[in-house]
Parts: structure tokens; C-alpha cells; sequence
């Protein structure tokens, strides 16, 4: 304990540094802004803001990306209460009671315990992190490279089971995700594989150009086509920010039963904190004693999905931290993110690098502390933002894309990648296909092939190394069960109607 | 989310059985792209071996998509409104043929001032103050506050 205890001193001793500070606050301001922006997700957010990371050492980078990441989510949740526009599918829930709250002008009173109940939720989680990651990357330290094959590939295939919207053309995203991380050279032999005769393939396809493809060009195109949000109305003037004593108490216990459902879930890879959001609204909505004013601006409708999102959105930091496996594709940008800085996530951070692993865990619970202390004064402010029309907006986003693809490498073939993407994107979505899961894929898909291959060679080309190796063999019986189970038709049902689209 | 079911949409022209024939061809352009490369055996692999596996999964998964378009019948959405794609997309054409030569401000002109154009009814005069404008910012924060080692001038 005593170790926890020493060990979150010295998070503390690098996230405090001004520098660190600075960032974390700096991240959380320009994530609100972005996020808030309507159509904007936590995940185009991030892919938006990536550039102005590039010149910081990693540290700072995560600590400034950390503060980026938790400003996205709560500048979704102003523009789903504010206009019933959830930037991402967690939000959906939000928008239910929240946004009836802000037609009742209790706007104030809403945002007031979404940034309450996701710092509650934001603390509690962050200690949940600091007591449960060490001794689970201790566990996977031990695992041989069949093992953490088995572990990806059981990871990506829960992920694909959970993720949203239908399941078939999530498992095709992501093949092409894997397919798109092996392009460049071979990890063997150096053979140039897919590079179509480009030489700036040889490294591979950057993860910025691909990301900001997607979700860059492509999501502002059909947004601007569909032309949703650019001229959404406000409802609701933010007259006074405080909460009533009858609503706190209200409040409160769905906050923490709303935190303990999203940490749990969380977990989970695919759609954890979409899972966590809807579950304990659904549980709110059961235990309540007056159920009929939920979607008509019931409190608990509001505290407990936005804490359960946010916890669980933070206990997702525990797989990418601990085993190097991003169960979402906002965590997978971060893996991207690191990825860039020279960082391979994974159970060896925490002893290789301590000072980022503690400085995160401690610039986590500050970004939410600074989420609490400086945005809810703001409020006014980015409710100014949303005014703005939009036609402003988006060119200054494109040219943000732009110098971000440019700067990685300083090549303009990574623009015109990004260009390539983007259209590639826009057909995709054209078709119904979700790009979160294809980012799942390319991010996993390297680590996976090197794994495989690496675990092949140890074995002499015995394919049996999976099956001996005890944690591999309980990993693919579990991952077999899972495809198995799900592919029977009553559950598949089931998982249609809890994360499926209609 | 979906449009009024139609059963008497002609398959070929369903949302999802067009996806299914576009991750088809993407498959079969991927399994014959890997005849390139060597395929080697499960043991000894090649190259070759996991992008052909992966093709083949692909394919697969591109006909029952296709398969699933039976009960499916939401129509494949309508491409007629491309103006905002095609501006963005001049805008990223524009700024990665200029930036290495021309520099920041032009490329970051060039870029916003072809994306302001997504949106109908947009004038050139306030399009071209606004480019200019967000170019300046742009070269002040990346060159100058962030240090990025970019050519602001010819």
C-alpha cells in the first residue's frame, strides 16, 4: 500500500511540474472547444489535436493528449444537452434527460452535475487504475509471444462482438484495419508488400493520415452534405449554474452507482462505455420511484450515465496501459499517439517508464479536477462557441488536418494519403460501414502479426506452440466459446438490441 | 436511421449488397496483389501469407454482407451532393502539391480557400480575407509558437 502510496507521490511530483500543468489545462480547453463543436466526436477530436503533441517529449504528450481526451468527452456532453446533438453514441443517452432539463432551463443545473458526477467518477476510477495496473502488467511481462497473440486476437474479437452496429461489416472493417498495418515493408525479410511502387510506403501507412482520413475529411463531408448541426438551435439560456439541494440528493447515489457500472464495463473492449451509459440509465430508470420522469428531465438520467461514461472511459486506460490492447478506437488513437512518440504500450511501461505511466495516472484525476474548476465557469463561453456557424469552423479544421499529416514526417505524400483516406472514408460511411473498427485493426494488427510470427519462429514452425502454452490455449478456447456463443441466434438478438443500430 | 422498407428494391441497387461487392473487390485485389509476393507454407511463412489469409477472410465476409442485403433494404444513399467532398479533397490536393515549395502561407490559403467553398453560397472576397486571415494564424502558431520546422515563404 504503502508502495501506491509512493508511487502516486511521484505522479504527482511529474504532473505538477508547470510544464505538465500547463499541457494538461492547455489539452483540456482545446478538447472542450473541439469536442463541443457539433459532429465532432471524442475520437475526430483527438485525430484534430494530434499535431500540436508532436514536439513534446512523451511525457508531456500523453499528459497533454490525457487532458485532450477527457475535454472531448465533456465538451460531447455540453453539445448533447445543450442541443440534443450527441457527438458520439455514449452521449446518446445524455441527450434524453439532459437536453429535456435544458428545454426546462435547468441547462445550467444539467452541466453542473455532468462535470460533478464524471470528476466523482473520474477520481474513484483513477485510484481503481493506480491499485489494479501494476500487478496485472506484472502478470503479462510473463507472457510469451503466443500468449499475447492469443490475448490481441482474443481481445480484437471481443471488441468486434461489442463494438456498434451491425457485426458482419464490423469484422470486415477489421480485416481491412489489419490489412492496412500490414502495408510496407515485411518484418522479416524487408519485402516490400502493397507499397504499390511508392517509396514513402516502405514505413507502412502513417496513422495520421489514416485516422484524420476517416474521421477528418470524411466525417465533415457528410456532415456539411447532411448539413445537420450547422444550424442547430440553442435551447435553453444558462442562467444560473447551481444545483438545488433536492437534486443533489438525488444525484449523488446515481453518480456512484452510475461510476461503479461504467468502471466495470469499461473494461471491456468494443463498446464498453457505450454498454456502461445505457446500463445504468436502464438501472436508474428501474430502481427509480417515479421511472416516468425519465426522458423528461429526471436528474439520476442525467448523473448516472455521464459518471458511468467517464469512469468507464478511464477504466479503458487499464488494457492499453497494462497489456499494450486499446479496447476502443479512441484508446487506439492514443496507442497511435505514443506510438509516434517512440512508445510501444505495453506491460513494460510502467518499469521501463514510470514517470509517464504515474505522471498520467496523476494528470488524469488533474484533468478532471480542471474540468470541473475552470470549465464550468466557462460554460458561457463555449456556449458563445456554438453559435458560431459552423462554415467557419470547418475550413480552420481542414487546415489543422492538413499541417498535422504534413508535420509527422514532413512529407506531403502523408497529405495525400490523408486525401486518399478521406475518400475512402466518405465511401465507407456512403455504404454503412462504422472506420472505428478498421482503426481497432490497424492498431492491433502489427503487434498481432509480429506475435504470431515470433511465437512460430521460437517454436520452429510448430503451430502447436498455441495450444501448449497454457494462457494461449484458455485465451483461443475463450475466444471460440465467444464466436460461438454470440453467433447463436437468441443472442444475437440480445446484443442487437443492446449496441446494435436498428 | 432506416428509410421506409422498399422489398421491391432490385438487390443491385441495396446499400449492403453493394458494400458486400466492394469488399469483394477489394479482397480479390488483395489475393491477387499477394500472388506477388511469397506465400511460403503455415510454418515457414511468407510475406505473402498473412495478406493472402486475410484476402481470403475478407472475401468471405464481402459475400455475406452481400448475402444479408435479402432482408436489408435500405437503399444505397444518393452521391449527387459532392460538392462538399470534392472541396475538402482540392483543399488537402492543393496544400500537400504547394507546401513544399510554395511554403506555409500559400499551402494554408490555398487549403481554406478551396474548403470554404463546401458550404453553398459563399462569396469570394470574404472567403479570400478569411484564408488569408487563418493562414497568418496558422504560420504564427505552428512556425512561431510551436516551433514546427516549416518554410513559412517561397
Amino acid at each position: 500500500m504503502s508502495d501506491l502510496f509512493g508511487n502516486l507521490v511521484h505522479g504527482f511530483e511529474v504532473a505538477l511540474s508547470l510544464q505538465n500543468l500547463g499541457l494538461c489545462f492547455v489539452g483540456a480547453l482545446l478538447g472542450t472547444l473541439v469536442g463541443a463543436l457539433p459532429g465532432v466526436g471524442p475520437i475526430a477530436t483527438i485525430a484534430l489535436l494530434l499535431p500540436i503533441t508532436f514536439k513534446l517529449d512523451p511525457t508531456g504528450a500523453l499528459i497533454m493528449l490525457a487532458g485532450i481526451y477527457y475535454g472531448a468527452q465533456y465538451g460531447g456532453s455540453i453539445t448533447a444537452i445543450l442541443m440534443n446533438l450527441p457527438g458520439e453514441i455514449s452521449s446518446v443517452v445524455t441527450t434524453l434527460d439532459g437536453h429535456a432539463m435544458a428545454r426546462d432551463g435547468r441547462a445550467g443545473e444539467a452541466l453542473t452535475i455532468a462535470a460533478v458526477g464524471s470528476f466523482v467518477a473520474g477520481t474513484l476510477t483513477t485510484i481503481m487504475i493506480a491499485v489494479a495496473a501494476p500487478p496485472l502488467a506484472k502478470v503479462a511481462q510473463a507472457f510469451h509471444p503466443a500468449d499475447y497473440f492469443s490475448l490481441l486476437f482474443f481481445g480484437l474479437v471481443l471488441a468486434t462482438i461489442l463494438a456498434h452496429g451491425p457485426m458482419l461489416k464490423g469484422i470486415a472493417m477489421v480485416l481491412l484495419g489489419v490489412f492496412f498495418s500490414l502495408v510496407g515493408s515485411d518484418v522479416d525479410i524487408g519485402a516490400m508488400r502493397y507499397t504499390l511502387g511508392f517509396p514513402d510506403l516502405a514505413d507502412g501507412i502513417g496513422f495520421v493520415p489514416l485516422v484524420m482520413g476517416l474521421f477528418g475529411i470524411a466525417e465533415i463531408a457528410s456532415n456539411l452534405e447532411k448539413n445537420t448541426g450547422l444550424s442547430a438551435s440553442l435551447s435553453g439560456r444558462i442562467s444560473k449554474l447551481s444545483v438545488p439541494w433536492a437534486s443533489w440528493k438525488r444525484a449523488i447515489p446515481a453518480i456512484f452507482r452510475g461510476t461503479g457500472i461504467g468502471a466495470v464495463l469499461g473494461l471491456l473492449p468494443g463498446s464498453g462505455n457505450i454498454l456502461g451509459a445505457f446500463a445504468s440509465y436502464l438501472l436508474e430508470k428501474r430502481i427509480s420511484k417515479n421511472p416516468k420522469e425519465f426522458g423528461k428531465g429526471a436528474i439520476e438520467g442525467v448523473a448516472a450515465p455521464e459518471s458511468a461514461n467517464n469512469a468507464g472511459a478511464q477504466a479503458a486506460f487499464i488494457p492499453m496501459l497494462t497489456l499494450g490492447i486499446p479496447p476502443n478506437a479512441v484508446l487506439a488513437m492514443m496507442v497511435g499517439a505514443l506510438t509516434i512518440h517512440g512508445i510501444t504500450p505495453g506491460p513494460q511501461v510502467i518499469t521501463t517508464n514510470p514517470d509517464l505511466f504515474w505522471g498520467l495516472v496523476a494528470s488524469m484525476w488533474l484533468g478532471n479536477l480542471m474540468l470541473l474548476v475552470i470549465n464550468l465557469p466557462l460554460i458561457g463561453m463555449w456556449v458563445k462557441l456554438l453559435d458560431l456557424p459552423y462554415k467557419f469552423l470547418f475550413p480552420a479544421i481542414v487546415l489543422f488536418c492538413c499541417v498535422g499529416a504534413y508535420a509527422v514526417t514532413n512529407s506531403a505524400f502523408d497529405v495525400y494519403l490523408t486525401a486518399f483516406f478521406g475518400v475512402f472514408g466518405y465511401l465507407l460511411l456512403k455504404l454503412g460501414f462504422e472506420p472505428a473498427p478498421l482503426v481497432l485493426g490497424f492498431v492491433l494488427g502489427s503487434p498481432m502479426e509480429e506475435n504470431f510470427r515470433r511465437a512460430l519462429l521460437l517454436s520452429r514452425g510448430d503451430a502447436m506452440t498455441f495450444i501448449t502454452h497454457p494462457i494461449s490455449l484458455t485465451l483461443l478456447v475463450a475466444t471460440i466459446a465467444l464466436l460461438i456463443v454470440t453467433l447463436m441466434p437468441k443472442i444475437a438478438r440480445f446484443r442487437d438490441d443492446a449496441v446494435g443500430d436498428s | 436511421m432506416s428509410e421506409t422498407p422498399d422489398a421491391k428494391l432490385p438487390l443491385a441497387g441495396r446499400r449492403d449488397f453493394i458494400a458486400g461487392v466492394f469488399l469483394i473487390a477489394i479482397a480479390a485485389a488483395i489475393v491477387y496483389a499477394a500472388f506477388d509476393l511469397r506465400i511460403g507454407t503455415p510454418a515457414r511463412m511468407g510475406p505473402g501469407f498473412l495478406p493472402l489469409a486475410l484476402g481470403i477472410l475478407l472475401g468471405v465476409a464481402g459475400f455475406a454482407v452481400a448475402f444479408a442485403a435479402r432482408t436489408s433494404s435500405e437503399p444505397l444513399p444518393s452521391f449527387r451532393n459532392l460538392r462538399p467532398l470534392a472541396a475538402l479533397l482540392f483543399g488537402f490536393l492543393a496544400f500537400a502539391f504547394l507546401i513544399d515549395f510554395a511554403g506555409l502561407a500559400l499551402a494554408a490559403f490555398a487549403a481554406v480557400f478551396s474548403a470554404s467553398f463546401a458550404t453553398p453560397g459563399r462569396r469570394w472576397l470574404e472567403a479570400a480575407v478569411f484564408s488569408a486571415a487563418l493562414a497568418a494564424f496558422a504560420a504564427l502558431l505552428f512556425v512561431t509558437v510551436l516551433g514546427m520546422p516549416l518554410q513559412v515563404w517561397p
